[in-house]
C-alpha cells in the first residue's frame, strides 16, 4: 500500500482549517485535529484533494475521508458509467478495476485508490468500436435492464485479461459477485467465454 | 455461434430454447371471440378461422427469427451510457436524502429542523410544513418507511449529516403491521378512516350441494408472506427547472401518467413538463408509488433554483415502491373419485397495506378459475388496511402470492385422489373450446365487443400442450411418484403447477371491431390515464420514414430490460415487408419526441404500444403502395414491397424505394395509430396459460436444497424473438424463484423496514451459482386474431414457480411446505417431523 | 456514510498510540468491509476515527515459520490465502473456507484479520437499533425474527451468532494469534479470540482484543501426521451469504482410528462452537458411517434455541454426519 503524508497534511496546516470544495459545501477540521498535534500525531485526514487515474486519463478530485471511490468517479468527476445499486458490498454493480483486481467501487474509500489505475466500462469500448465482451453481450442479451452490466463486464475484462480461456465454472467463479436481477445469468456466462474466443481469434463477430 | 467458413461467428440466436410450432389449421370451431364477419371454413379435416387480420404467421422474414436488440436501446447498456436517472449528472446537482418514519403508525409530535438547517452543505429541508400545497406530507404516519422530511444537500453525505440532524418526535400509536396482528380479535383500527377488514363475498354453482355429493373431501391453509421485485437500479429521479419549465428524469414505466400526477402535484401545466425516462435498470411493476417524492424532489428543485437528484437506498425503497401482500389461504375442495374437480371453497385473507390500493389489493385475482374447471365455487375474501407498505404489482400482479397456494392445494389434491399431478391437471384445466360464463367460472367475464351471447370462449389456449411438453423436457418419467421415495442422502424430485395470467391479445387497434366503441366510451371518461395503465387513454404512436430510407418509431414506452421496442419493431419491420430490423429505428421515453399513452404492464406492451404502432404500420404500407403505384404506373395489387424497395412483380426492374418516396414528400411520410385497452369495460379472453416444471434436490441430512432444473412453459403465440423471449423468459423463472425463498417484508415480531439495510443481504436475490438449468417451451398457439399470431406472455407462467418448487420439494423428501418462504429450516423441520413419524 | 477522519500510522507504536488518544472512538481500519457497512448505516456504535493500519510495514504476508507452520500476517487478503500455494499445499481445507467467504470481490479487500474481529451481522444492530452493541439494553434478536443471524446455543447479552467463517476453520488447525499493545505482545489460540460476546471496554464484541490493541498474525502449527480437514456450510445462495450453520473439523487418523479431533459449528452461537462431547466421543473409535450416526447423538445437547432458530442444530447436526462421512473416504 502506497502512500505518503502530503495527502493528509493539507488537512492538518492548523487548529480549524476550512476547506471550500468544487460543490460550495464548507467543512470544518475541528478540535480532534488540534489534540493530536499536542502529542505529536499528525491529524487525521477529513479532506483531501487525490489523483485518480482512470481509463489512462488523470483526474483530480477533493472529497471526504468518507467518500467512496463510487462517488469519486460517478458524481465528482461524472464518469457515470459504473452504476450504484445496493451501496452495501452485496451485488456488484459498481465494480471497477484497481491495477487490474475487481473491486467494488461502492465499498472502497476514494482515498484507497488515489494514485492507482482505475478501469471503469467507459475504458473497456464505445458504441464505435465495443469491446469482445460489449459486442458479444448484444448479440446474446446478456444485458437486459443493463444495470449491472458495467459491473460484471469490467470483472470479466480482468478475467479474460488474467485467463483468455476460461471454462464455464471459472467463469461462473470469477462472477459470482455479481447480481444480475434479469438473471442473464446463461447469457452472461456464454459472452464470456465466446468473447475470450473472439479475443483469441478462434470466433468472429 | 454458427460455423461458417472455419472460424465461427457469433449471431444472435437462442440457447435454452425449444418453440413448438402448432398448425396453423386448428379446430376453432367453438367460435367465441370471433367477430361477426369471420366466416369459418372446412380445411385439412379440421375447422379454421380465417381471421389473420390480413397477417397470417406465414413466410415470415422478421417474426420469428432472432435477432440481437435494437442497437439504439441495447448497446448503451454495454458501454455505460443507458440514461438511467442515476446517470443523469449536472455540475450543480443537489442530492437528497429521506427522514422516514421508523414505527409502523406514529403521529409527528415534533419536528424541529433548525440544526439540521445549519448543518455544512444543506441546501434545504422539506417537511409536513412546507410542502406543496397540492400535494402534502403527513403529519399521521400509517406506516414505517413514509417520508417524514427531504433533506437537499450538496452531497449525499452532507445531506444524510442534515437527516440526522433533524429532531423530531414521534407519538407511537397502537398498530397492526402484519396479517398476524390485523386478525387477532383485539387489534387497533388501523387507519381513522376505514374499518381494518373489508369483506366480499362470490358465489355461484351450488357449493353446499356440491359438498355434499363429492366423493373427496379436502381441507388445505397456506399461508404467503409478501413478496418485493427490488429493481437493481435505486428508486431514483432528477429535475431541473429552467424558469417554469421542468425537465424531469425519471424511473418507472410510463412517461405521460407520471407527467400528469407530477403537474397536479406542482399545481402546473402538464405542457411545462418535459418528462424524459428511456431507460430503467429493472423496474418489475411497482413503480406506481413513486409519484411522491417525485413531486417532493421537483418542489424542492424549484425552490431552491438547483437541479436536485435523489436515490434511494434498498430498506428506504421498501417504503416508496410496492410490495406484494402476505395472505392466508383456507381452501375446502370437493372432487369425485375420479379426480374431477367438483367445488371449491377459497376463504382468503390479505394484508392489503396502509393504502389499500393497487390491483393486488384484492383476494386474489381469481383468474385461478380460468385455469381450472370449478362448476361450484365460493369465495370468502377478507382484505386487511394493515401497518405496512403499500401494495401492488411486483412483477405480476396477484400471480404467484395467490399461485403459491392454489398450485399447492392442487398438488395435495391430486395426492388425494390418487393421481399424478399432470394428469389431474390435465383432466381439470380450462381448454380451448370452453365457454366462459359466470356459471362455469368466469365471475370477472363481461360483455365484450366480440362476445357471443354473454360467453366468450379460449381458443388459442395450449393448456394441454403446455403440460404435456413439459412433462417430455423435464423428463417427468423419471418422477419417482412416492414422495421422499428415492434412496439416498440427496433426494431429486419434480414437481409442476400452471399459471395463468391476463396476458394475451387484451385491447384493440384502430381499425378493429370494437376499437371504436371503446374509444367512444373513453370519450365519456374523465380523460386520466386509468390505474395501472389500462383502462383509460389510448395508446398512441407514430411512424415516421424518412429519405434515409429508414423508419422511425415514436412511443412513449420507457425501457425497463424489457426490449420492447425490438419486438414492436420486428411487427412493423413484417409489416413494411423488411427482412431484417437493419432500418427500423425506435425514438421513445420522452414526452417532447413520443405522443402521449398510458403505461406498460402485464405482458400488454407489443399488443397495446405495439398495436398502434401496427395501425400506423399499416396506413404507411398502403400509402406507399398507392404512392409507387402512381410513380410506376403499376397496379397496387401488382406491386411487391421488401427491404425498402417497392417493385412491379411482372417487370422487378420497374421500382422504387421507400427513400425516394419520402424524397418527393419533403423528406418525410409518417402516421400515426392508436390501440386502446378496453379497461373496465372488460377483457378480450384470449389468455396465456403457462406451465411450471422444476426439479430440485434436497439434501435430506441438512435441509439444504437446489433448483436443479426447470422446464418453463409458455402458451406464447408466435414468439416474436427466441433470444429475447427466452432471456425473458430466464428472468421470469428466476425472479419467481427468489420470491418463492425470500419472504418481504418477513419480520412477524419487530415489523419495519430499518431492519432490512444490508442491501442484497436483505434481499437475497439469486445469484450466479444459484440458478437452475431451464429450458424455455414456447408453444406457438397461433392467436388468430393478432398480427402474426402473437400475443403477449410476458406474465403467462410467472405465477406458477413458487407451486412448482414447491411441489417438488413435497415429491423429493415428502415435506410439504404450506408456509411460504421456502426456506432451508422449514425443510429441516419437515424432515426431522417426518423422521419422527416413520 | 458517518463522518470520519482517517489516520495513516506508519508504526505499531504510532497506531497503538492513535488508538489510546481515542478510545472506543478510533477504530482499526483495514480492509473495512464489515467497517464501512456499519458506518454507511451511521450506527452509533461505529468509530469516528479510522486508523489505517495499512500503512505500517510488514503485516500481509504468507510464509511458513522455522516449525514448519505457516505465518499469515492480519492484513493479508482473504484472496491471497485462497490463491496460495503454501497453505493449499498444507492446509487445503482453509483454501475451500476462504473461497465460501462473501464475494470474490469482497475477498479481494477483506483482510485475514478483519474476518475473524468482524462485527456480528444481526439484522436490527445493521439496521441501527439500539440494542446491547448500539447503546441500548434490549437484544431485539432475542425477541425477534431469530431464524438466521441468531444462536441457538444460548447466549448473554447479546444472542447474534459470531459470523465469521475464518475463525471455525482456523481451530482445528489449532491456529494461534498475535495482539500488539501498548504493553506488548500476546499470544492467544483464535478460540480465545473469540469467545462471544464479552464486555470490552464498555463495548459488547465477539473478541477480546482491546480498543488500543491491534491483531498482527495468524499462526498455523505445522501440519500433524494423519490430519484431515473439511469445512462445509449452509447458506440461502451460494455467494455471498453467512451461514445458517457451518462445521469446521479436524481429525487426526492413526489408521482407521480416530486419535484426535476439532469439531468445530459456526453460525449457530456467540462464537464458533467447539464442541468438546463429540471431539471427546470421537477418541479413539474406527471412523466408519455408523459412527457418524451415534457421534450426531452425542452434538450439541446443551442445544437453547430461541423461537425460530431450532433448525440450526438440526442442520448443523446433519454437517456433522456428512463432515465424518466426507473424511471417511478422504
Amino acid at each position: 500500500m502506497k502512500y505518503s503524508r502530503r495527502h493528509f497534511l493539507k488537512a492538518a496546516g492548523s487548529g480549524a482549517v476550512v476547506l471550500t470544495t468544487v460543490g460550495g459545501y464548507r467543512s470544518v477540521a475541528g478540535s480532534a485535529a488540534s489534540a493530536q498535534m499536542a502529542s505529536g500525531i499528525p491529524a487525521p485526514m477529513t479532506v483531501e484533494i487525490g489523483t485518480f487515474i482512470i481509463n489512462g486519463a488523470t483526474y483530480q478530485a477533493e472529497y471526504e475521508a468518507r467518500t467512496t471511490l463510487w462517488e469519486v468517479i460517478a458524481m465528482k468527476l461524472a464518469l457515470t458509467g459504473t452504476n450504484r445499486s445496493c451501496n452495501r458490498a452485496s451485488c456488484g454493480a459498481c465494480s471497477v478495476l484497481i491495477e487490474g483486481t475487481p473491486y467494488y467501487s461502492c465499498h472502497t474509500l476514494a482515498t484507497e485508490a488515489r494514485e492507482k489505475d482505475i478501469f471503469t466500462v467507459e475504458g473497456l469500448g464505445d458504441a464505435d468500436n465495443l469491446h469482445p465482451i460489449q459486442a458479444v453481450g448484444h448479440r446474446y442479451v446478456a444485458a437486459d435492464c443493463g444495470f449491472c452490466t458495467p459491473g460484471w463486464e469490467v470483472t470479466a475484462k480482468g478475467l479474460l485479461d488474467e485467463n483468455p480461456d476460461p471454462t464455464v465454472d471459472e467463469v461462473k467463479m470469477a462472477l459470482s459477485g455479481h447480481i444480475c436481477r434479469c438473471a442473464a445469468y446463461p447469457a452472461i456466462i456464454r459472452t464470456v467465454v465466446d468473447a475470450g474466443k473472439v479475443m483469441r481469434g478462434e470466433a468472429e463477430l | 455461434m454458427s460455423q461458417e467458413n472455419g472460424i465461427p461467428k457469433i449471431v444472435p440466436t437462442a440457447h435454452d430454447s425449444i418453440v413448438i410450432n402448432q398448425p396453423m389449421v386448428r379446430d376453432y370451431s367453438t367460435g367465441g371471440g370471433h367477430g361477426p364477419e369471420d366466416t369459418l371454413v372446412e380445411g385439412d379435416d379440421q375447422i379454421v378461422t380465417q381471421k389473420w387480420q390480413g397477417y397470417p404467421p406465414v413466410d415470415l422474414n422478421v417474426v420469428g427469427k432472432s435477432n440481437a436488440p435494437l442497437p439504439e436501446v441495447a448497446i448503451p447498456r454495454h458501454t455505460g451510457t443507458a440514461q438511467y436517472a442515476t446517470r443523469v449528472w449536472f455540475p450543480d446537482l443537489l442530492y437528497g436524502k429521506l427522514l422516514v418514519n421508523p414505527h409502523p403508525r406514529a403521529r409527528i409530535v415534533r419536528l424541529d429542523v433548525s440544526a439540521a438547517e445549519r448543518m455544512p452543505g444543506v441546501a434545504y429541508i422539506l417537511t409536513a410544513q412546507n410542502a406543496p400545497a397540492n400535494f402534502p406530507m403527513s403529519e399521521e404516519l400509517r406506516y414505517a418507511g413514509e417520508i417524514v422530511a427531504i433533506v437537499a444537500a450538496e452531497t449525499e453525505d452532507l445531506a444524510e449529516d442534515g437527516v440526522a440532524a433533524i429532531d423530531v418526535e414521534y407519538e407511537r400509536l397502537p398498530f397492526a403491521a402484519t396479517l398476524d396482528q390485523v386478525m387477532m380479535p383485539n387489534a387497533p383500527q388501523t387507519r381513522p378512516d376505514r374499518e381494518n377488514v373489508n369483506q366480499t363475498n362470490i358465489e355461484f354453482g351450488d357449493v353446499d350441494g356440491a359438498f355434499e355429493a363429492a366423493d373427496v373431501v379436502r381441507e388445505f391453509t397456506y399461508y404467503f408472506g409478501g413478496a418485493r421485485p427490488i429493481p437493481m437500479q435505486p428508486a431514483s429521479c432528477v429535475a431541473k427547472w429552467d424558469g417554469d419549465q421542468l425537465t424531469f428524469y425519471a424511473m418507472g414505466q410510463r412517461i405521460y401518467p407520471h407527467r400528469q400526477s407530477l403537474a397536479r402535484g406542482l399545481g402546473i401545466d402538464e405542457s411545462n413538463i418535459r418528462f424524459i425516462n428511456k431507460w430503467n435498470g429493472g423496474t418489475f411493476g411497482p413503480d406506481t408509488g413513486s409519484v411522491r417524492f417525485q413531486v417532493f424532489i421537483s418542489h424542492i428543485a424549484k425552490m431552491t433554483g438547483r437541479p436536485m437528484k435523489i436515490s434511494l437506498p434498498k430498506d428506504q425503497e421498501l417504503g416508496q415502491m410496492s410490495v406484494k401482500p402476505e395472505s392466508l389461504t383456507h381452501f375446502k375442495v370437493g372432487a369425485t373419485s375420479d379426480g374431477r374437480i367438483t367445488v371449491c371453497q377459497r376463504e382468503v385473507h390479505v394484508a392489503v397495506g396502509a393504502g389499500g390500493g393497487g390491483g393486488g389489493g384484492r383476494g386474489g385475482g381469481r383468474s385461478e378459475l380460468y385455469l381450472h374447471v370449478i362448476p361450484n365455487w365460493r369465495e370468502i375474501a377478507y382484505n386487511y388496511t394493515t401497518n405496512s407498505q403499500l401494495i401492488g404489482p411486483s412483477r405480476s400482479n396477484a400471480q404467484q402470492e395467490f399461485k403459491f397456494a392454489w398450485e399447492s392445494m392442487m398438488d395435495e389434491m391430486a395426492e388425494a385422489v390418487g393421481m399424478d399431478p399432470v394428469e389431474f391437471r390435465l383432466l381439470n384445466i380450462q381448454k380451448p373450446g370452453t365457454q366462459v360464463t359466470h356459471e362455469s367460472g368466469g365471475p370477472t367475464v363481461s360483455e365484450m365487443p366480440e362476445s357471443e351471447n354473454d360467453t366468450l370462449t379460449y381458443d388459442s389456449y395450449a393448456s394441454v400442450e403446455v403440460l404435456e411438453e413439459g412433462a417430455k423436457t423435464i423428463g417427468w418419467d423419471q418422477r419417482n411418484p412416492i414422495p421422499g421415495g428415492n434412496p439416498g442422502r440427496f433426494k431429486r424430485g419434480f414437481g409442476v403447477a400452471n399459471s395463468q395470467h391476463h396476458a394475451g391479445r387484451v385491447g384493440y387497434r384502430e381499425g378493429e371491431v370494437g376499437f371504436e366503441r371503446i374509444m367512444a366510451e373513453i370519450a365519456l371518461s374523465d380523460g386520466g390515464f386509468g390505474g395501472g395503465g389500462g383502462g383509460g387513454a389510448p395508446f398512441n404512436a407514430e411512424l415516421e420514414l424518412r429519405d434515409d430510407g429508414n423508419i422511425y418509431l415514436h412511443f412513449a414506452q420507457p425501457d425497463s430490460g424489457t426490449n420492447h421496442a425490438t419486438s414492436m419493431a420486428a411487427l412493423v419491420a413484417e409489416i413494411l415487408g423488411f427482412t431484417s430490423l437493419d432500418h427500423i429505428r425506435a425514438i421513445w421515453g420522452d414526452t417532447d419526441l413520443a405522443p402521449s399513452a398510458p403505461g406498460w404492464n402485464s405482458g400488454l406492451t407489443t399488443q397495446l404500444q405495439g398495436g398502434a404502432l401496427n395501425a400506423a404500420a399499416e396506413k404507411l404500407r398502403n400509402d406507399l403502395l398507392q404512392r409507387a403505384g402512381a410513380a410506376l404506373g403499376v397496379d397496387v395489387a401488382e406491386l411487391e414491397i421488401r427491404d425498402g424497395v417497392i417493385s412491379s412483380q411482372a417487370n422487378p426492374q420497374n421500382q422504387t424505394t421507400f427513400a425516394a418516396l419520402a424524397r418527393a414528400n419533403s423528406g418525410v411520410i409518417s402516421f400515426p395509430g392508436q390501440a386502446v385497452h378496453p379497461g373496465s369495460i372488460g377483457r378480450a379472453m384470449n389468455r396465456g396459460i403457462g406451465a411450471c416444471f422444476a426439479e430440485v434436490e434436497v439434501d435430506t441430512w441438512t435441509g439444504d436444497w437446489h433448483f436443479v432444473r426447470s422446464a418453463y412453459c409458455h402458451d406464447s403465440g408466435q414468439v416474436i424473438n427466441p433470444l429475447v423471449a427466452e432471456g425473458d423468459m430466464t428472468g421470469s423463472l428466476i425472479q419467481s424463484f427468489q420470491m418463492t425463498t425470500d419472504a418481504i417484508p418477513s419480520d412477524r415480531e419487530l415489523p419495519g423496514i430499518r431492519h432490512y439495510s444490508v442491501g442484497y443481504l436483505s434481499y437475497r436475490l439469486p445469484t450466479i451459482m444459484d440458478v437452475p438449468d431451464a429450458t424455455q417451451v414456447f408453444v406457438n398457439s397461433l392467436e388468430p386474431r393478432w398480427f402474426y399470431g402473437t400475443k403477449g406472455f410476458a406474465e403467462t407462467s410467472i405465477g406458477a414457480v413458487p407451486g412448482a418448487i414447491a411441489n417438488a420439494i413435497y415429491n423429493a423428501c415428502g415435506v410439504r411446505i404450506r408456509e411460504h418462504p421456502i426456506t432451508r429450516d422449514k425443510i429441516m423441520a419437515g424432515l426431522k417431523e417426518r423422521e419422527a413419524g416413520a | 456514510m458517518k463522518k470520519v477522519s482517517i489516520y495513516r500510522p506508519t508504526s505499531m507504536d504510532e497506531a497503538i498510540q492513535i488508538l489510546t488518544l481515542h478510545g472506543t472512538e478510533a477504530g482499526v481500519y483495514a480492509g473495512g468491509t464489515d467497517l464501512l457497512i456499519r458506518l454507511k448505516n451511521r450506527l452509533d456504535q461505529a468509530p469516528s476515527y479510522l486508523v489505517d493500519v495499512k500503512g505500517i510495514p510488514n503485516l500481509s504476508y504468507i510464509r511458513e515459520n522455522a516449525t514448519g507452520g505457516v505465518d499469515i500476517g492480519a492484513l493479508t487478503k482473504l484472496s491471497e490465502i485462497a490463491d496460495s500455494a503454501l497453505v493449499g499445499r498444507k492446509y487445503p481445507m482453509l483454501i475451500e473456507a476462504m473461497n465460501m467467504i462473501s464475494s470474490p470481490e469482497l475477498r479481494n479487500a477483506s483482510t485475514l484479520g478483519g474476518d475473524l474481529l468482524q462485527e456480528v451481522w444481526c439484522q436490527y444492530l445493521r439496521g441501527g437499533y439500539a440494542c446491547y452493541r448500539n447503546g441500548g439494553y434490549i437484544c431485539h434478536g432475542a425477541i425477534g425474527d431469530n431464524s438466521y443471524y441468531h444462536s441457538a446455543m444460548g447466549g448473554r447479552l447479546c444472542y447474534a451468532v459470531y459470523p465469521g467463517d475464518a475463525a471455525p476453520a482456523l481451530i482445528p488447525f489449532d491456529a494461534t494469534v498475535k495482539l500488539v499493545g501498548p504493553l506488548g505482545t500476546k499470544e492467544l489460540s483464535v478460540e480465545q479470540l473469540v469467545p462471544g460476546d464479552m464486555m470490552v471496554d464498555g463495548k459488547i464484541q465477539s473478541h477480546v482484543v482491546r480498543y488500543n490493541e491491534i491483531l498482527t498474525e495468524v499462526t498455523l502449527p505445522a501440519p500433524r501426521v494423519g490430519f484431515r480437514a473439511s469445512f462445509e456450510k449452509i447458506r440461502p445462495r451460494g455467494v455471498w451469504d453467512f451461514a445458517m450453520a457451518s462445521l469446521a473439523m479436524g481429525l487426526e487418523m492413526n489408521g482407521q482410528t480416530i486419535t484426535d479431533s476439532r469439531v468445530v459449528f459456526g453460525g449457530i452461537a456467540g462464537r464458533p462452537w467447539r464442541e468438546r462431547a463429540v471431539e471427546d466421543f470421537l477418541r479413539g473409535k474406527a471412523l466408519s458411517p455408523e459412527l457418524a450416526l451415534e457421534a450426531q447423538s452425542t452434538a450439541l445437547t446443551g442445544a437453547a434455541p430461541l423461537k425460530y432458530n431450532a433448525m440450526k442444530i438440526d442442520m448443523a447436526k446433519g454437517l456433522l454426519r456428512s463432515g465424518l462421512e466426507k473424511l471417511a473416504t478422504a
